[in-house]
């Protein structure tokens, strides 16, 4: 690999990365309120151009998910992909590591490899991972 | 409409050919009469309509064709429904086709652009987590969704259309490898065959002149799925319940009157959710509905008697007119071994594609009633 090969990354720009963490950016209207990701130009609720960026929430919770076992050429089976709500009202899909993967489990964002390019190139985003479950909740 | 199938040998063209000869030599009637012509295909290429008719000497018309995914071919009806309607012109076709036996397998793609595509999702993945979402809210088994593919499959074997005529199984249908969990082989419709299916529109005056068999147009509907970027009810297809309670109004009628009806059953879960969403049964009772019987054949409500999406597969832009073919062989009382009895309201009903955010993109809801 040259030393001075670029990176692949899907969305660099509606991320922060944080060492392994990444905090998602959003669009915050101030005009209604609203938040949306990844980040644009005008409000789709109330068609302001009032939008503000502003890190979404570290934690997420999954509202449902499903492992793929056939995937499109570029992806690798089996594949945990989930839809995730934050409490910005804000649902944003994406692979998931860890377990167990449930309704209802809390995920974290982290940075990480979703998929290879026909070329051999590894190519990386925002991903969720499951978070352990604290102590003293089932 | 042309046996559904794999044809890879054949091109788009021809086997949309297939179709329209097919109607015209079976009416009998003066291809002159056809004023205008609505093509529906979702990869069929550009000009689809005019690539097929041109082989055929039909040319110098206006020719609309028409993309809505997989709701391409209730637009093409609904367009050509309008053109009817406000005079424009008597007699129109509309054809749809698709062939996807030249993709290559695997799941279809999701538009380039499309930022969960982008993550892995495929349509298979969508509907899965759809029905994931159900059996944790209503306690459904991963068995109470296949019951769908049992029944379609059975209902297809009436079928000399459908691509897939042979009955299967519970058993069978769960060995299938899976596909995206809860979802084997078989709880999804087949992605990878050619479809090929035309109809005739015409003004209602002069219907007779045409020919004796005929049914009236009640509801035409189309409309595109709300984008929410946050919290969406994954067990209640919205675009379903508003397109098809804005076709009750048109028709007049309400889902007690529905004795059949031709539902997009893409996955098992989407057939279960639509029970609901079109007022057969109330919300959580889908798979209950299913699992008495009332929705095959001499059930309450008789859905997708043709095998749906399930026995005929999903030629993307040939479904919609496909469906609309099967109600019109109901209502005329030409369905043969699946004659619905006394079958006088029906409703066919199409959903396109996957876009993130939305619930689908486009729907497109009509309702025929028997002319006689």
């Amino acid at each position: 690999m040259e030393a001075n090969q670029e990176m692949l990354i899907y969305g660099a720009e509606w991320m922060e990365r944080d060492g392994d963490g990444v905090r998602l950016i959003v669009s915050h209207c101030d005009s209604c309120g609203s938040s949306w990701f990844p980040k644009r130009g005008v409000c789709p609720k109330c068609f302001s151009g009032n939008l503000v960026e502003k890190p979404l929430s570290e934690e997420g919770e999954i509202y449902s998910f499903t492992r793929l076992h056939v995937t499109s050429k570029r992806f690798k089976p089996p594949l945990v992909i989930a839809y995730v709500d934050f409490p910005e009202d804000v649902r944003v899909c994406g692979q998931v590591e860890g377990e167990p993967v449930e309704i209802g489990s809390k995920v974290e964002i982290v940075f990480g490899q979703i998929r290879t390019e026909p070329d051999g190139r590894p190519v990386y985003s925002y991903k969720f991972r499951v978070k352990p479950k604290e102590a003293g909740h089932q | 409409m042309i046996r559904f199938g794999r044809h890879p040998e054949r091109s788009v063209a021809d086997l949309g050919r297939e179709a329209v000869l097919g109607l015209i030599q079976g009416m009998n009637l003066d291809r002159e009469r056809i004023q205008a012509a609505y093509g529906s295909s979702v990869f069929g290429g550009p000009l689809v309509s005019q690539r097929i008719l041109k082989e055929i000497g039909m040319t110098g018309i206006p020719c609309y064709n028409m993309e809505n995914a997989c709701a391409s071919g209730a637009t093409a009806f609904h367009m050509a429904w309008l053109a009817v309607g406000m005079g424009l012109y008597d007699v129109v076709l509309v054809v749809g086709v698709e062939q996807l036996s030249t993709f290559g397998g695997g799941a279809l793609p999701i538009p380039a652009d499309d930022i969960e595509g982008h993550h892995g999702i495929v349509m298979p993945g969508v509907y899965a987590m759809r029905a994931q979402r159900y059996m944790k809210e209503y306690g459904a088994k991963p068995e109470d969704f296949a019951l769908v593919t049992v029944k379609n499959r059975y209902h297809g074997s009436m079928n000399p259309y459908a691509q897939f005529q042979e009955p299967v199984t519970l058993e069978e249908v769960m060995a299938s490898r899976m596909v995206a969990e809860p979802f084997n082989l078989l709880q999804c419709c087949a992605g990878n065959g050619d479809g090929a299916a035309a109809v005739l529109v015409c003004a209602s005056e002069i219907a007779k002149e045409l020919s004796d068999k005929a049914i009236t147009v009640k509801a035409s509907h189309i409309t595109s799925g709300y984008f929410k970027g946050g919290y969406r009810d994954l067990t209640w297809p919205e675009i379903t319940y508003r397109a098809v309670h804005k076709a009750y109004e048109m028709a007049g009628v309400g889902p007690e009157d529905i004795d059949l009806v031709e539902l997009h059953d893409a996955f098992t879960i989407a057939e279960i959710l639509y029970y609901e969403t079109m007022g057969f049964c109330g919300r959580g009772e889908g798979y209950k509905f299913l699992k008495d019987g009332k929705s095959y054949l001499g059930g309450q409500v008789a859905v997708n008697v043709s095998g749906g999406l399930m026995s005929r597969g999903h030629p993307l832009g040939s479904t919609g007119v496909a469906q609309i073919a099967e109600m019109f062989w109901q209502l005329t009382g030409q369905a043969g071994k699946r004659q619905v009895q006394n079958a006088r309201i029906g409703m066919t009903h199409v959903t396109g594609g996957g876009i993130s955010g939305v619930d689908n993109g486009a729907c497109g809801v009509h309702i025929f009633a028997a002319t006689q």
